[in-house]
């Protein structure tokens, strides 16, 4: 894979250091710009914003308020990385997922990191050898949204997407996204939408905490879905591994 | 780079001193951003690149204007691990040279830049010239000092004392970027200096482990938090698979039961001594 990558990597818990390490040392040898943010409510902070600094060549990290969980930590990095005006060929999403309030959270992050395995790796760069490909996720964390009777059924954020979509005119051909927002995305689709709308006003506009859609939605939910969104809206396609 | 960059932009222009910031990277360093220049973009790049702390002074002396996209480069900034912080503040000081003009307007603005982001652990304390025949107006909380003293190593150390009043000490740790960095340093190696240092790295030492204190007890609540969460999910989820099992199997007439039973012996999913047990 000759691609240039930026990982975007958002960590939340105290104790995720070693994994998160572990994860991106698959990366190892590859020309890769690592943003991180850790949650500023995140103990030891400072110790492990640290040693990843010290690990990881081409390492910028960033403490933010804990707003929109990973999708708001993501929008701050890619705030960053239009100020440094790189030019990467894609993106990698990524973040310490433990969803302790669910019975199957161990494998969730289990089969959300799929996409970080060696074998992996040659099947997404074969996916965006073709130019219809935009994101590459896991199989299994490919779903759609079902749109009947003018809303999302079933879908607790269905006001907030319906609003959203409305207000960014993101208007895709299905309702497939990435859930859990772990995902490989070519920049190109993506930077065609940040340049347009800045990602520090969609943060604002994002929720405070740990914020679930259990039961009600979120705007931060609704943001999982619309970030594979804009760049299927633009033409491009999701594929898994 | 780093130090030709430093030299080429930094506003007070001691190149001389500027050049020496890239081996200094122990120590924090003190940006000064003076209005109505902004954030340029070779600073930005070299601070969100540089491994060494910084804190970014602001100083106005008329022109408080500042575009937005210079507030939002601020707020980015300020974002960075290496962002001096202590007790979980990043500390940006306002200088105002010219009493005249009030800065609560640029305080106020800043501060909603970060409030509308939630970010609220920031400190913005103002400094001002005092100057008789002017007045300030309607700037609270302004800490004043005399015009001389405003670009020298004293005014620093006042501005130390005001920091070190509310708990918190930045510059002296810093490398001062001014036309007097070099007595500075000279006077830091005095023995009050020194005395002073470590009293302030004490001072901030305490206020770090604090901060990390109440840290750790926010914690305790997102995980009891979780845990309620958890609780209410799993007993829901509970209730569905049982409301489930009777809606779907129990409603069953026995007879249909036992065929079934009966069915699961010959297809030798369960053995016929379990039946009668």
């Amino acid at each position: 894979m000759n691609f240039r990558i930026a990982v975007f990597y958002h960590i939340f818990y105290e104790d995720s250091l070693d994994d998160v390490l572990q994860e991106l040392a698959v990366f190892d040898g590859k020309e890769v710009y690592f943003f991180i943010n850790i949650c500023i409510d995140t103990p030891n902070n400072e110790f492990i914003s640290k040693v990843l600094k010290e690990k990881l060549e081409n390492c910028f990290i960033t403490l933010s308020s804990n707003v929109g969980k990973d999708i708001g930590a993501k929008l701050n990095l890619v705030a960053l990385y239009l100020r440094l005006d790189l030019d990467c060929d894609c993106f990698v999403f990524l973040h310490d997922k433990k969803s302790l309030q669910a019975l199957k959270s161990n494998s969730w992050k289990r089969d959300l990191l799929k996409i970080l395995s060696t074998e992996s790796i040659e099947k997404i760069s074969n996916h965006f050898s073709d130019n219809n490909c935009g994101i590459v996720a896991a199989n299994k964390y490919i779903l759609e949204e079902e749109f009947r009777n003018y809303q999302f059924e079933g879908s607790t954020n269905s006001v907030f997407l319906l609003e959203l979509m409305g207000s960014f005119n993101i208007n895709p051909p299905n309702y497939k996204y990435v859930a859990g927002t772990m995902f490989w995305v070519k920049v190109k689709p993506l930077l065609n939408f940040f340049n347009a709308n800045c990602p520090l006003a969609i943060r604002a506009s994002l929720e405070e905490g740990n914020v679930l859609d259990n039961y009600c939605g979120s705007r931060t939910h609704a943001w999982e879905r619309l970030l594979s969104w804009i760049v299927t809206s633009q033409g491009y396609l999701i594929k898994g591994v | 780079m780093i130090s030709n960059i430093l030299s080429n932009i930094y506003i007070d222009q001691i190149s001389e001193e500027a050049r020496k910031f890239h081996n200094v990277t122990s120590k924090c360093i003190n940006v000064i951003i003076q209005s109505p220049v902004e954030i340029n973009d070779e600073l930005i790049k070299l601070l969100i690149g540089c491994d060494f702390k910084f804190i970014v002074t602001l100083s106005f002396s008329g022109n408080l204007n500042l575009q937005d996209k210079t507030y939002q480069d601020l707020y980015l900034i300020t974002l960075l691990s290496n962002y001096y912080r202590v007790g979980g503040l990043a500390v940006i000081p306002v200088f105002n040279s010219h009493p005249s003009h009030s800065v609560s307007h640029l305080v106020s603005k800043i501060e909603s830049v970060f409030s509308v982001q939630r970010n609220n652990k920031i400190l913005l304390p103002v400094f001002s010239i005092f100057d008789s025949s002017q007045q300030i107006i309607d700037d609270k909380g302004v800490t004043l000092v005399q015009p001389e003293m405003f670009s020298s190593y004293e005014f620093q150390t006042k501005l130390l004392t005001h920091l070190v009043n509310r708990n918190i000490s930045s510059l002296i740790l810093c490398r001062p970027l001014n036309a007097a960095s070099r007595r500075a340093e000279q006077d830091n190696n005095c023995s009050i200096g020194v005395c002073l240092n470590t009293v302030i790295e004490q001072k901030n030492e305490v206020e770090n482990l604090i901060h990390e204190k109440s840290l750790l007890q926010e914690r305790v609540e997102v995980y009891r938090n979780f845990l309620n969460i958890s609780k209410e999910i799993q007993e829901k989820e509970y209730k569905e698979v049982l409301d489930w099992y009777h809606k779907e199997y129990e409603v069953l007439p026995l007879w249909f039961k036992r065929i079934g039973h009966l069915v699961k012996v010959m297809l030798g999913k369960r053995s016929i001594g379990s039946i009668f047990k």
